[in-house]
């Protein structure tokens, strides 16, 4: 009967436990999960980076997402970053440990030009 | 349907589809335009992939055999998704012809004469694609999605004719 006390106490603990961690909502525990909802998200589509002008915090990630049914890529012109050629849906993630203000393209596409702004 | 004159551009058979239709085409006609544009520009395109001498040429043509197979996929996905079969018609037949013409053409230049021919085709073609999509094919689509594609897609015909002048311009055009 005390076993069976026990195993009951022990099993009400963790579900209190799940849902305390449901409640938090993103954090503890999945770290790859929160990184991925913080992150700035640059969507890549008709051949457009949007937004093409963003600011934001040292440190902060950055993810651009190729919603195009052709292939992209985000190159810093400086030589800082460069995602390589993303297939369509693919993503890159970037994130900056440098303040400065970081203009990008697209070298296959030449019109597409955006600025990163790390503050 | 009654169709207006062709044209020709330089020596280089070019088909403007905005010109050709005198009446709006339906969502089916508009399938097969849009296949058949991206097409004439992939055969192009490879065409300039394995003929070209400037390395900048053959890069932009490689870049269009890529993007307009994709954006060609995605038409298709699209078009099957709302059962719609596309219906060949007199503009998709002459672009294809225009495009064969095209072709022909180009192959029986070399160096920096077929590479002066394919550019100026290019920037044309996505020029008089462009208005056809912008005058036609987009407010005579009926289906929504089909509209949306059009739009999508849009802005890659603009980049392509901005890339296609800027390597015109490095040929010294």
């Amino acid at each position: 009967m005390r076993k069976v006390t026990t195993i009951g106490v022990a099993a009400i603990a963790a579900i209190v436990l799940l849902l305390l961690a449901i409640g938090r909502g993103e954090g503890h525990g999945a770290p790859a999960a929160v990184d991925r909802k913080s992150a700035q998200a640059i969507a890549i589509d008709g051949a457009r980076f949007h937004p093409d002008t963003i600011a934001v915090p040292v440190n902060h990630p950055v993810e651009w997402v190729n919603h195009d049914p052709y292939p992209h890529n985000v190159t810093s012109s400086a030589g800082s970053f460069t995602s390589g050629n993303l297939t369509p849906n693919g993503r890159f993630r970037f994130t900056p440990a440098k303040r400065g203000t970081f203009e990008y393209v697209c070298t296959l596409h030449p019109g597409m030009k955006a600025v990163l702004r790390v503050q | 349907m009654r169709l207006m004159p062709l044209f020709v551009l330089s020596s280089l058979t070019l088909v403007a589809p905005a010109a050709l239709y005198a009446q709006q085409p339906n969502d089916a006609q508009i399938a097969a335009i849009v296949v058949t544009a991206n097409q004439v520009d992939i055969d192009a395109g490879k065409l300039a992939e394995s003929k070209a001498s400037n390395a900048e040429v053959k890069a932009f043509g490689r870049q269009m055999v890529t993007d307009h197979s994709g954006v060609n996929k995605q038409a298709t996905e699209l078009v099957t998704k709302l059962g719609v079969k596309p219906e060949d018609n007199a503009t998709a037949q002459s672009l294809k012809s225009g495009g064969a013409a095209n072709v022909q053409a180009l192959s029986s230049l070399s160096g920096a004469a077929f590479d002066k021919a394919y550019v100026d085709h290019e920037v044309a073609y996505h020029q008089q694609v462009l208005d056809a999509v912008d005058k036609t094919l987009i407010p005579s689509a009926q289906n929504a999605e089909l509209k949306a594609l059009l739009e999508k897609v849009r802005p890659a015909f603009v980049a392509h004719l901005e890339h296609a002048k800027q390597v015109q311009q490095s040929l010294g055009h």
